[in-house]
């Protein structure tokens, strides 16, 4: 005998259902013949959860990167310095930069260089050229801060950061960024792992990685008096 | 006999780490970044800012705020006329992070070796190779929690 059922499968710990067809042997044995043929339907309850979840994530753009401090003395000649630590001014790039571990994105540049009497700008350089992380300040307003430009950069690149208005005996300023760590596909694919094996546990199944192929295998019998519970019309 | 079909579940959660691939591993990484003159006969170095080396490692000591792996050791000596090695030391010992550059291919660098730091560890540089006037050792690498 074969039935079609429609099985719900909304379990109080979990919001991921879908519609099941049950198909039940002659004999009766409810471990003999069942077909597993699920629609899958992912449930608004359990969709927004995982993407608050995975949004939340620690290296999402408003998370903590490497960060990146700057403490610039402006009383030497020059208009470079290092990303990282204290530094003189510099008229030679090369005597300013720093190589760099690891890719990652620079963003979120602060600078304050109070007491400046001059109008400045400060910049992001990498491998000796100008970037859109800058940003520009005033003796009247000497703080500033770029929020919007992203700068790529890769392991080996050279970072040194570009200031401009000159000498000013006394004067310190401070710069700072932080630089966010490529995300990782491989590593996309754990946490999505993770989450199927976190559903999966909860259903009593095993998980797959994502991305290989699904090897076709039969599903261990399963107590129809157990499922029953599970049935809400056949 | 039963059977079964690709998970419904599974395709659900796929599409979503599908569509959401940045969701990464990494919490926070420290990043340290050295700019070591080699002006003096010393042979140690700090992990992090613009510093002479030292021949004293005390003096070049950093404490590690938190446990986490070091690796992805980077080098350059461009400039450098002789044959040196950079190696992370902890708590005053060599460990495996280490790479070796020549005058002729002043690069190196190490993506194999991981080093596991605690919190309170000394971290310091070991360069070897000695003074060399005007000569700037660029050393980075990073400590993943």
């Amino acid at each position: 005998m074969q039935k079609d059922c429609r099985v719900a499968l909304q379990r109080p710990d979990f919001a991921l259902f879908g519609t099941a067809r049950a198909a039940i042997s002659r004999d009766g044995n409810a471990s003999s013949g069942l077909r597993w043929d699920m629609v899958p339907r992912c449930s608004p309850p359990a969709l927004a959860l995982l993407v608050l979840v995975m949004a939340g994530s620690p290296a999402h753009a408003d998370s903590v990167g490497g960060q990146f401090l700057a403490r610039i003395s402006l009383a030497t000649t020059g208009s470079f310095a290092l990303v990282h630590g204290i530094s003189n001014l510099t008229r030679t790039e090369f005597d300013a930069q720093l190589i760099l571990p690891t890719n990652c994105t620079a963003t979120d540049l602060i600078a304050d260089f109070g007491g400046t009497t001059t109008a400045r700008t400060i910049g992001l350089r990498v491998n000796g050229s100008a970037t859109s992380l800058s940003c520009s300040l005033t003796s009247g307003s000497p703080t500033c801060s770029n929020t919007t430009s992203t700068v790529t950069l890769v392991r080996g690149d050279y970072a040194s950061l570009a200031v401009s208005g000159g000498t000013q005996s006394g004067l310190i300023g401070r710069a700072s960024f932080v630089c966010v760590p490529e995300p990782d596909a491989a590593s996309g694919r754990l946490a999505g792992f993770g989450a199927l094996l976190l559903a999966s546990r909860r259903r009593g199944r095993t998980p797959r990685m994502p991305g290989r192929a699904p090897p076709a295998r039969a599903i261990p019998p399963v107590s129809l008096a157990n499922d029953r519970r599970e049935v809400d019309a056949c | 006999m039963l059977t079964g079909r690709r998970s419904p579940v599974a395709l659900c959660l796929v599409a979503l780490a599908v569509l959401m691939p940045g969701a990464p591993s990494i919490a926070a990484e420290g990043l340290f970044l050295a700019r070591i003159l080699m002006t003096t006969a010393g042979s140690f170095g700090a992990v992090l800012g613009s510093a002479t080396n030292a021949t004293t490692e005390s003096t070049v000591r950093y404490l590690a705020p938190t446990a986490c792996t070091a690796r992805d050791l980077i080098v350059d000596f461009t400039g450098t006329t002789t044959a040196r090695t950079v190696n992370l030391r902890v708590n005053g010992a060599a460990t495996s992070l280490s790479c070796s550059v020549t005058a002729g291919s002043p690069t190196c660098s190490n993506t194999f070796s991981s080093v596991n730091v605690s919190r309170g560890d000394h971290l310091s540089l070991s360069l070897s190779g000695g003074a060399q006037t005007g000569l700037a050792a660029l050393v980075s690498f990073v400590c993943r929690p």
